[in-house]
């Protein structure tokens, strides 16, 4: 068995060439028009264009989930937060300096998808799989690490809440939707800035700001963002396109 | 005939032979066939009229927007009159998911049943995108909506026609 893209599909089905056609009387109807007087009025938009005029914002950029929650990592680590939910760090000790540690984007289920580490074998040996606690780290960004109920507050944390709010919720959806959005598509960076303030407007995020991330190279055409909480800004940068 | 008019003529009439099998091939996805030739009349006919607002970079995609137009306000007073006689119907054939034969081997009638599970919207920013290979700018012209809105709105319908099909973005064959 192969796989084919749902969209290469539906292309090798188009019914639209069938229906595509002139027909005798079209040069008639030509003619006709073309002696038709045309109106003196000054021609009305298209609705297109009337709706055009409303005023203008957003922009968007994607990329591949990683990068964008290693840039997160990168925009957060350096300083304080209050809540970053759109990451989820695993480490592989109770310890804030574990050897091995696992950046997660977004997550409904923090404790649930690090522990796949540890059933999966990035973590010990892929058999047992510690009891794990998620505190909270002095950014703000949920740690889920093997303990108990005083093992965040022994590495200087504090436990986590084990819910998110709604408004917590509303930007984990967001960052998850603009991600897919610029990881999927190949958009450029002229277009990616009003597609991510157009998701933004869509999402009520009308504080938040879209910038330049300053990850610019020579070559990468396509759009990716990271989303920084703290900013409450979609920083735009690029990945290599396609070929 | 001035010298300005017969460029006009010259230009409408290389845009009408241009577009005009499109326009109609597009016209048939949207009302029923006895009614195909009276939307393409009215939609070139209003090409004429404003030839010079016609974006010169996406005119197909304009024309289609007018198509569409009219299709929308025929199909309104097609369904007022269809009120009078209580026998309200939805005038637009199904033709969005009327697709055609697929390769050997895949199930067509799980992606005819994806198909008419989308609601309208999202049928027909898929149609534009993939059967019209139109660019979100084009689409935005036609549906009167930002190019940003139609990537977005796009990149949804794609999701939503995803999971439909099992929640993969692909198809095994």
């Amino acid at each position: 068995m192969s796989v084919t893209d749902v969209f290469e599909l539906l292309a090798a089905a188009n019914p639209v060439p069938t229906l595509e056609a002139t027909l005798p009387g079209d040069e008639a109807f030509l003619r006709s028009l073309l002696d038709t007087p045309v109106e003196s009025t000054t021609p009305a938009p298209s609705p297109a264009a009337a709706r055009r005029r409303r005023a203008r914002f957003g922009i968007i950029g994607g990329g591949s989930a990683v990068v964008i929650v290693a840039l997160a990592a990168f925009a957060m680590l350096d300083r304080r937060s209050a809540e970053y939910p759109t990451l989820v760090l695993c480490y592989s000790e109770a310890s804030t300096d574990p050897p091995e540690r696992v950046a997660l984007g977004t997550s409904a289920d923090p404790i649930g998808d690090c522990r796949q580490n540890w059933t999966s074998g990035v973590f010990g040996d892929g058999g047992e799989v510690p009891q794990l606690i998620g505190c909270v780290n002095d950014s703000g960004v949920i740690v889920v690490v093997p303990g108990d109920v005083t093992t965040c507050e022994r590495l200087a944390m504090q436990r986590w809440s084990m819910s998110f709010s709604d408004e917590q919720e509303r930007l984990m959806s967001f960052t998850d939707e603009i991600s897919a959005l610029f990881a999927t598509q190949c958009i450029s960076e002229a277009d990616a800035y009003p597609t991510a303030r157009e998701m933004l407007a869509e999402y009520g995020l009308d504080d938040w700001s879209v910038g330049t991330s300053g990850f610019f190279r020579p070559g990468r055409m396509c759009a990716f963002v990271a989303v920084d909480p703290e900013l409450k800004t979609v920083f735009i940068a690029t990945r290599r396109g396609p070929p | 005939m001035s010298e300005k008019a017969e460029l006009r003529d010259e230009a409408f009439t290389a845009l009408f032979r241009a577009h005009v099998a499109p326009v109609r091939g597009y016209t048939r996805t949207l009302v029923l066939e006895s009614e195909v030739e009276n939307i393409v009349q009215a939609t070139f006919t209003t090409a004429w009229q404003k030839f010079e607002s016609i974006p010169r970079d996406v005119p197909r995609a304009w024309l289609f927007g007018v198509a569409r137009m009219h299709a929308l306000n025929l199909s309104r007073s097609q369904r007022r009159r269809a009120a009078l006689v209580d026998a309200i119907t939805d005038l637009r054939p199904q033709v969005a998911t009327s697709i055609g034969a697929l390769p050997g081997g895949i199930d067509t009638e799980s992606v005819r049943r994806a198909l008419e599970q989308l609601d309208d919207g999202e049928r027909e920013i898929i149609q534009l995108a993939v059967w019209h290979e139109m660019s979100s700018a084009e689409i935005g012209e036609v549906l009167g909506i930002r190019a940003s809105a139609a990537r977005v709105r796009l990149h949804r319908a794609r999701q939503h026609l995803t999971s439909l099909l099992g929640g993969r973005g692909e198809v095994e064959t």
